[in-house]
């Protein structure tokens, strides 16, 4: 590879590279999966956090979760997600299911669910965070306040259409043309800014 | 299908966001499995909302050796070769149907499998969101079920297993464990349920298993009861 590319190939080569680890990690080699580990608990352990809050949840839940990527690695089809994406994907819902489990998703209220879904950002991740978090932020505070919390608290907390219509006390279908249309708006914010 | 709609998109948002219902949430995944500019369009929200989940923290160095301490087997490290096989096939054929149809056929291995028992129906178990999955072996000379949990949590309550035929009514076939395989004999009068075509499911429970033998928890991983 040319010298003069060499962001782009280290990029590049780190996903190569957590993708064929994550392939071995199916086929049961363990030595792969500590190496996916080393790789994304930092970040997986962010996003448990941000679900749970709580420290020692968060921790609970990510054990939990590398245990189902153990599980499920054999599933990750190399050529529909990036490896990164998937393990975000998998982590998220199973801290979720988890949440779901305990009874805790999409009752918090709407102040109540602000606590929950922004926990004061850790200082380093803010930092580390500030690049990719500042246009969603930034499209999703341009919605309705009340909007923007149903999509936070769906994310985060996993709440559904049913939990969010039972707590505003409305219609299945009112809150569900609602957050349509605020996710259309959100779409045509993050499209129109990239 | 080649062009999105308005519907598309936002239904694609609603699926990441974890909005929908069961049967919305089958209908999104049978449709990835055969949209390929469906499934891109998940991708993409997935893309768009990750950063809500963004910011890197280091976990403690000991959660390390937790997790390794609790890794399960290698799928089917004690069971031989021929069954190593076998159960992966189920696993991945598990993941497969559920994406294509919602709801689990099952399609015989195309190597046959080497078991020593006759198990003529068979289930694989799976949540919508991929997150539960067990399979369930049925031999109906002995009235034995073998219920093999790949994933499952139901954190503090307790695991428990039904049957529902096709009058649409779940009866209960009792607490299975969390981590192992349970062997669950199958009491005489619910025999007649398990054949083909009914569903077996998985709801949470408090200890002792749901009172009056209703369910109180919602059905967490579900399938088909197939031949093999």
């Amino acid at each position: 590879m040319a010298l003069d590319s060499g962001i782009v190939d280290f990029e590049a080569a780190r996903r190569a590279s957590l993708t064929e680890a994550l392939l071995r990690t199916g086929k049961g080699d363990r030595s792969a999966f500590e190496a996916v580990y080393k790789a994304t608990s930092a970040k997986l352990f962010g996003v448990c956090l941000r679900i749970f809050g709580d420290r020692n949840e968060a921790e609970e839940a990510l054990q939990d979760a590398y245990i189902t990527i153990w599980n499920r690695a054999a599933s990750f089809e190399a050529g529909r997600a990036s490896p990164i994406s998937w393990l975000v994907t998998v982590t998220r819902n199973r801290a979720i299911d988890r949440l779901r489990a305990k009874g805790k998703a999409g009752l918090a209220t709407l102040d109540e669910a602000a606590d929950v879904i922004d926990p004061a950002p850790l200082a380093d991740a803010k930092l580390q965070a500030l690049g990719e978090d500042t246009l969603l932020y930034g499209c999703i505070e341009g919605l309705d306040r009340r909007d923007a919390h149903f999509i936070k608290s769906a994310f985060m907390g996993g709440a559904t259409y049913a939990d969010l219509a039972a707590r505003e006390g409305e219609p299945l279908g009112t809150v569900k043309s609602r957050i349509r249309r605020a996710l259309m708006k959100l779409r045509t914010c993050l499209e129109g800014a990239s | 299908m080649t062009q999105l709609n308005e519907d598309d998109i936002a239904l694609a948002a609603e699926y990441v966001l974890g909005l929908l219902d069961a049967a919305s949430i089958a209908t999104v995944e049978a449709r990835i499995a055969v949209d390929a500019v469906f499934a891109k369009e998940i991708e993409a929200w997935r893309t768009r909302f990750h950063p809500m989940l963004a910011g890197d923290v280091e976990p403690p160095s000991r959660l390390w050796t937790t997790i390794e301490t609790a890794l399960p087997l290698a799928s089917g490290q004690d069971l031989g070769p021929g069954k190593l096989t076998f159960w992966r096939t189920l696993t991945g054929i598990s993941v497969s149907a559920a994406a294509i149809l919602g709801i689990l056929l099952l399609q015989k291995p195309t190597s046959e499998p080497e078991i020593s028992r006759p198990a003529p129906l068979i289930a694989a178990l799976s949540s919508d969101t991929g997150s539960a999955s067990l399979t369930a072996s049925y031999d109906a000379s002995t009235g034995r079920m073998v219920v093999l949990p790949v994933s499952l949590d139901t954190g503090k309550l307790y695991p428990e297993l039904w049957i529902i035929p096709a009058d649409g009514k779940a009866r209960s076939l009792g607490v299975v464990e969390q981590k192992t395989a349970t062997t669950v004999t199958v009491p005489s009068d619910m025999r007649q349920y398990l054949t083909s075509g009914g569903t077996l499911a998985i709801t949470p429970e408090p200890e002792g298993g749901a009172p009056d033998g209703k369910a109180t928890g919602p059905v967490i991983a579900s399938g088909k009861i197939a031949t093999l």
